[in-house]
C-alpha cells in the first residue's frame, strides 16, 4: 500500500513540476484537471469517489481521456512547442470524436470482469446493473478475445479442407470465457484463511464443527461401534431408494428430526417454488449464511424479519412479530428450530407461543431448519403420501438417490437402545463442554474489561455460536491482529474455542471492541 | 395451566384441520420408470422371479457384489479419525485420480492443470450441477440429448429449466446406430449448441459408434463449434478395458475440444449407494480453470454444501494405491466379462430354441444394457407371467443376468416374440 502511495505521489509532483517548468498553461491546465478528476474519481470521502456511479465514472473516464487530453495536449503542442497559431483542424476533431466513443467503450467494458468484486465493495458499474452477458455479448467482445489470444499448439490435422484452419483458431476459445472467480463462501471461506494462517496463535471460530478441548475433530465413540458393526456385517452399498434408508427416515421421524440437511431443504423449498409460485418465503435477519443462497438458487423469493437486536444483543421479539402481521398471508416462515444460527439466540417458550399464534392468525406455514438437536431440542414436521412422492421427483434429477453409508450410521446408532443412549451421553458432554467454555470466556470477559459493559448475552444465548456484536471492521481486528478467525457478523463458534485459549480470546475481544475502527454496535 | 394446555390443544387442533389443507393441490408424481421396476420386483414373491431393472452389477448367483478392492480400501481407512466436512486433501486427490482415469494421465490439460474439476454426488450430481452451471452462463442455450438416453437426463436438463432437444442415435431396424440421421442433426443444429454424449455403453441402447465414426462426429463438431458434454457412467464395463473405453474422449481432446465431462463411480467400482462422481470442464488455462472451479463449488453449496466423505474415501484410496488400484483393473475386467459371458449365452439359448428373429444386436451391444426391441406389451407379459421385470422400452440389464436364470430367460422371451413383432 506505502509503495504505491510512493509511486502515486512521486508521478503527481514530477508531472506539476514539469507542466511548471514547461511554462505551457494548457499543459499545466490537463495535468491538474486530470489530478482533479483522478481525485474525485478514487478517493474515499463523502461526495467523492465516483467510480462507484456508472454515470459520473463514466463522466471522468470521458472528460479525461477524450476532451483534456486531445484539446489541451493539441494546444501546448501547436502553440507553445511548435509555436503555431491555434487552428481547429480535421484531425482534432476526428481524434476527439473516435476517443469520445472509445472511453465511452471503455467505461462500459471495463467493469465487465469483476463484476462480482464490484458488488462486493458497492460500486454500481454499468456491467453490474445490465449484467456481464447483456454487456458483453451482442458487441461481440467474445470474438476479440479469441482474435487476440494466444493460441496452444492444438493441430488440427483432421481438417479435410485447409480453409477450417482459422475457424479452427477462433473455436478453440473455450464456451465458458470469462467466467469470474465466485466469491469466497463467507462461512468456508473463513476456515481457508485460517488454513493459510501461519501464526502459532491462531484460532478458528468459524465453522460450526465441535472440537474436543484439545481443539481437534471428534469422531462420537457410536460412531466408530456403529461403522465397525457395518464392517462386520459387510452390508451392501447398493442404490438406496429415492427416499433413503427406510430405518434411517424411521429413527429420524422419530427423533422429531423431521428434514434437518441442506438437500432436503433444497427439495422442499423447490416444491415451493413448484406449487406455491410467487409465495414468498420469511428468514430471520440475521440467518445461516447459506439460507439465502439456497433462496435465490431455487428461485424462491425472500425477505427478512426482523430478529437480532443489536442494542441489547437479544432478540428483537417487537420487531419480529410486526415482521409476521405484515407479511401476506399464507407465507412461508423459516424458523430455526432451537439454538438459532448465527445468533446462538432462542425465544422463550411464552413467546414461542405469540409466535406461534401470530402464524396462526396469519395462516403463515412454519418451515423449520433444525441442526443442533441434542445440543438444543427439537421440532415437529408431518409428510404425506403426495408430498412424499412429489420430493423424490424433486431428488431424482438432483442426485437420484441419497448417500449409504451416513444414513445406516444414524440408523444404527438411534435404533439400537444401548447405542442410542451412549450417544445421549456422547451429546451431553460435547454440550456441557461448549456450556463450560461459555462459563470461561464470560468470566474472562468481565475480569479483563473495566469497562462495565454487560456480557452476560454470552451465558444467555445457546448451542454453537455466539453473536459478539462486534461490527465488520472489529471482526476483521479479530483476525488481522489476533489470528482470531470469525465470520464478519461477529458470530464466532464456541465449538471451536477451549478453556485454555479463552483468556486469549477475552483479550482479542476487548481489544476489537473497544480500540477497533467502525461504529460500535452497542 | 389447565387453561394454557386447553388453548395450546385448540390451537394444535385448528392449525393441523387447517394444515391438512396445505399440500391439498399436490398431486402424486408419476413413477420413476427405472426404479419403479425395483419396487415392483421386490414386492413379487415368485421365487423365479428375475430383476433386468436397475443397472446394478450382479454376480453369478445373482447377488451384489463387494469388490474386494473396495474391502481393503476400507481396511486402509478404517480407523482413520477424520468425517468432517470433506477435506479437501481427500476431494482434491479423488477430482485428481479421477481426471486422470478419463483422460489419461499423460494428457495435455492434466499436465497444463487446465481443466475445473469438481467431486460430485455420483453420475446424476455431476450432469446437475453441469446443467446448473450451463444455465447460469449460457442462459439462452439449449441441450440436444440423444435419443434416446437414460430418462433421468430429461429431468435433469428440465429440472435446471434449460431448454432440451433430442438428436437422432437409435435405428430401431437396425437396432444399431443411426450414423447418417446422427450427422445430419449435428449439423443442422444451431452453431455452438450444447450436446450430451455417452463415450461408451450407451444407456439404453448399448450401440456404440465406431472409432471412425466417433472422428467424424469430433470433426463437425468442431466445424459446428458445438460443446461436448460427456457422461461417463460406465468406463471399463464396454471392453473391459478402461483406457479403452475412454477413447471417444481422448479423439475429442486430441481434436482441441474444450469438452465437460461427468464420471460416476457408482457402477465400475460398485459404489451405488455411495454417491461419488466427478465433473470436470476444459480451460484455455489455469486461472480460467480456478474461476470455473470456484463457480461450481458455489453452485454445490447451496444444493447440498459438501458431498458425502465416505465413498469419497474410498474411491481416492483406490485410486491412489498402486496394488488397490491394480487390483480393481482386474475386477472391472472380470464383470465386463461375465457381462459378454451373459450375452453370449443368452443369444445362444434363443437360437437353440428356435427362434426366428435376429437377436444379433444382443452381442453387438456394448455394455450393461440390451435394447433388446421388446415391446411395452411384451415387456408387460414378461413381468405378469414370467415374473421378469425390466423397463419399458424393452431395457434389460444384462447385469441381472445369470447362468442359473438365462435358459429361463431365453425362454420367457421367445415366448412373448413367437406370435408379435418386434418393435
Amino acid at each position: 500500500m506505502e509503495t504505491g502511495i510512493i509511486i502515486v505521489a512521486a508521478c503527481l509532483l514530477l508531472s506539476l513540476a514539469m507542466g511548471i517548468m514547461f511554462q505551457s498553461p494548457p499543459l499545466l491546465a490537463a495535468l491538474l484537471i486530470s489530478f482533479a478528476l483522478g481525485s474525485v474519481y478514487s478517493i474515499e470521502l463523502p461526495f467523492l469517489r465516483w467510480k462507484k456511479h456508472a454515470f459520473l465514472a463514466a463522466s471522468c473516464i470521458l472528460i479525461a481521456r477524450a476532451m483534456v487530453v486531445q484539446l489541451a495536449f493539441f494546444v501546448h503542442i501547436q502553440k507553445f512547442v511548435l509555436g503555431k497559431p491555434i487552428v481547429i483542424c480535421r484531425s482534432l476533431v476526428f481524434a476527439t470524436a473516435f476517443m469520445c466513443f472509445f472511453s465511452a467503450v471503455i467505461a462500459l467494458f471495463k467493469d465487465i470482469p469483476d463484476v462480482d468484486g464490484d458488488r462486493d465493495f458497492g460500486i454500481q458499474s454499468f456491467s453490474l446493473s445490465l449484467g456481464q452477458e447483456k454487456g458483453k455479448v451482442r458487441l461481440g467482445s467474445g470474438n476479440l478475445t479469441a482474435w487476440f489470444h494466444k493460441e496452444k499448439s492444438n493441430p488440427f490435422i483432421n481438417t479435410k479442407s485447409s480453409g477450417r484452419i482459422s475457424m479452427a483458431v477462433a473455436v478453440n476459445v473455450s464456451r465458458f470465457e470469462g467466467i469470474t472467480m465466485a466469491p469466497p463462501d463467507p462461512i468456508l471461506g473463513v476456515s481457508e484463511a485460517f488454513k493459510a494462517d501461519n501464526d502459532e496463535k491462531k484460532l478458528n471460530l468459524g465453522v460450526g464443527a465441535y472440537r474436543t478441548e484439545e481443539l481437534q475433530p471428534y469422531v462420537l465413540n457410536v460412531v466408530k461401534k456403529a461403522e465397525n458393526l457395518m464392517l462386520e456385517r459387510g452390508e451392501y452399498k447398493e442404490y438406496l431408494p429415492i427416499e433413503g434408508l427406510a430405518a434411517f427416515n424411521k429413527v429420524t421421524a422419530e427423533l422429531l428430526l423431521g428434514a434437518d440437511n441442506t438437500v432436503i431443504k433444497q427439495q422442499r423449498l423447490r416444491l415451493i417454488e413448484r406449487y406455491f409460485p410467487g409465495a414468498k418465503v420469511l428468514i430471520s435477519s440475521p440467518t445461516w449464511g447459506n439460507h439465502k443462497n439456497i433462496f435465490n438458487d431455487a428461485r424462491v423469493p425472500w425477505s427478512e424479519y426482523r430478529y437480532y437486536d443489536p442494542k441489547t444483543v437479544g432478540l428483537d421479539f417487537e420487531g419480529m412479530i410486526a415482521d409476521l402481521k405484515a407479511a401476506p398471508e399464507g407465507s412461508f416462515i423459516l424458523l430455526h428450530g432451537c439454538a438459532h444460527n448465527p445468533t446462538g439466540i432462542d425465544p422463550t417458550p411464552e413467546q414461542w407461543e405469540k409466535i406461534a399464534d401470530v402464524i396462526q392468525e396469519k395462516n403463515h406455514i412454519p418451515f423449520f431448519d433444525v441442526a443442533y438437536q441434542g445440543f438444543a431440542s427439537g421440532s415437529l414436521d408431518a409428510m404425506q403420501h403426495q408430498v412424499k412422492s412429489q420430493l423424490k421427483r424433486l431428488a431424482r434429477p438432483m442426485y437420484s438417490n441419497p448417500p449409504v453409508h451416513g444414513a445406516r450410521i444414524v440408523a444404527n446408532v438411534v435404533g439400537d437402545p444401548t447405542l442410542f443412549d451412549e450417544w445421549k451421553a456422547e451429546m451431553d458432554m460435547m454440550a456441557g463442554r461448549i456450556k463450560g467454555v461459555r462459563q470461561k470466556l464470560f468470566d474472562s470477559l468481565s475480569a479483563k474489561d473495566k469497562s462495565g459493559k454487560d456480557w452476560s448475552f454470552i451465558l444467555k444465548q445457546i448451542g454453537m455460536f455466539s453473536f459478539t456484536g462486534l461490527n465488520k471492521a472489529q471482526s476483521e481486528n479479530m483476525t488481522n491482529k489476533w489470528h482470531v478467525y470469525m465470520t464478519k457478523d461477529g458470530r464466532i463458534s464456541l465449538a471451536g474455542l477451549n478453556l485454555a485459549k479463552c483468556e486469549y480470546l477475552a483479550d482479542a475481544i476487548v481489544d476489537s471492541y473497544h480500540n477497533a475502527k467502525g461504529l460500535n454496535s452497542v | 395451566m389447565w387453561r394454557h394446555q386447553l388453548m395450546t390443544t385448540s390451537r394444535c387442533f385448528s392449525t393441523s384441520i387447517r394444515a391438512l389443507h396445505w399440500w391439498d393441490h399436490v398431486c402424486p408424481a408419476p413413477k420413476d420408470p427405472i426404479t419403479s421396476v425395483t419396487e415392483a420386483f421386490l414386492a413379487d414373491t415368485s421365487p423365479v422371479k428375475i430383476n433386468l431393472g436397475v443397472g446394478a452389477y450382479r454376480d453369478d448367483e445373482g447377488k451384489p457384489v463387494i469388490l474386494q478392492c473396495l474391502r481393503d480400501a476400507e481396511a486402509k481407512i478404517a480407523g482413520c479419525d477424520f468425517l468432517e466436512s470433506i477435506s479437501s486433501a481427500v476431494s482434491s486427490k479423488l477430482v485428481e485420480e479421477s481426471v486422470k482415469l478419463v483422460y489419461g494421465k499423460d494428457s495435455d490439460v492434466i499436465k497444463e492443470g487446465r481443466y475445473a474439476g469438481v467431486q460430485a454426488l455420483s453420475g446424476t450430481g455431476a450432469c446437475r450441477l453441469f446443467a446448473e452451471f450451463q444455465k447460469r452462463f449460457h442462459p439462452e442455450s439449449q441441450i440436444y440429448l440423444p435419443n434416446p438416453t437414460w430418462s433421468n437426463h430429461h429431468n435433469i436438463w428440465r429440472d435446471a429449466q434449460v431448454q432440451q432437444n433430442t438428436f437422432s442415435y437409435y435405428h430401431p431396424d437396425l437396432k444399431g446406430l443411426n450414423f447418417t440421421a446422427l450427422m445430419d442433426d449435428v449439423k443442422n443444429a444451431p452453431d455452438g449448441s450444447f450436446f450430451l454424449l455417452h463415450p461408451c455403453a450407451h444407456n439404453p441402447t448399448g450401440v456404440d459408434p465406431t472409432e471412425e465414426q466417433w472422428r467424424e462426429i469430433s470433426h463437425q463438431f468442431k466445424v459446428k463449434n458445438h460443446f461436448p458434454f460427456f457422461d461417463m457412467a460406465y468406463q471399463g464395463f464396454a471392453s473391459g478395458d478402461l483406457d479403452r473405453d475412454a477413447l471417444s474422449i481422448r479423439i475429442f481432446l486430441e481434436d482441441g475440444h474444450l469438452l465437460g465431462c461427468a464420471q460416476s463411480f457408482a457402477k465400475n467400482m460398485g459404489l451405488y449407494g455411495h454417491r461419488v462422481g466427478c465433473l470436470s470442464v476444459l480451460c484455455n488455462d489455469m486461472k480460467q480453470a480456478v474461476a470455473i472451479k470456484s463457480q461450481l463449488q458455489k453452485i454445490a453449496r447451496a444444493m447440498y454444501s459438501s458431498p458425502p466423505v465416505h465413498g469419497t474415501s474410498l474411491v481416492s484410496t483406490v485410486l491412489s494405491d498402486p496394488d488397490i488400484k491394480a487390483l480393481w483393473v482386474k475386477e472391472v475386467k472380470g464383470m465386463a466379462n461375465r457381462i459378454q459371458t451373459m450375452r453370449t449365452n443368452l443369444q445362444e439359448s434363443l437360437w437353440q430354441l428356435g427362434s426366428s428373429l435376429n437377436w444379433q444386436h444382443i452381442t453387438n451391444q456394448v455394455g450393461m444394457f440390451c435394447f433388446s426391441g421388446l415391446t411395452p406389451k411384451q415387456v408387460d407379459w414378461l413381468a405378469r407371467e414370467f415374473h421378469i421385470y425390466m423397463t419399458h422400452d424393452g431395457r434389460m440389464s444384462m447385469a441381472g443376468v445369470t447362468t442359473g436364470n438365462v435358459n429361463y430367460l431365453a425362454n420367457a422371451i421367445n415366448e412373448v416374440t413367437k406370435y408379435g413383432e418386434n418393435a
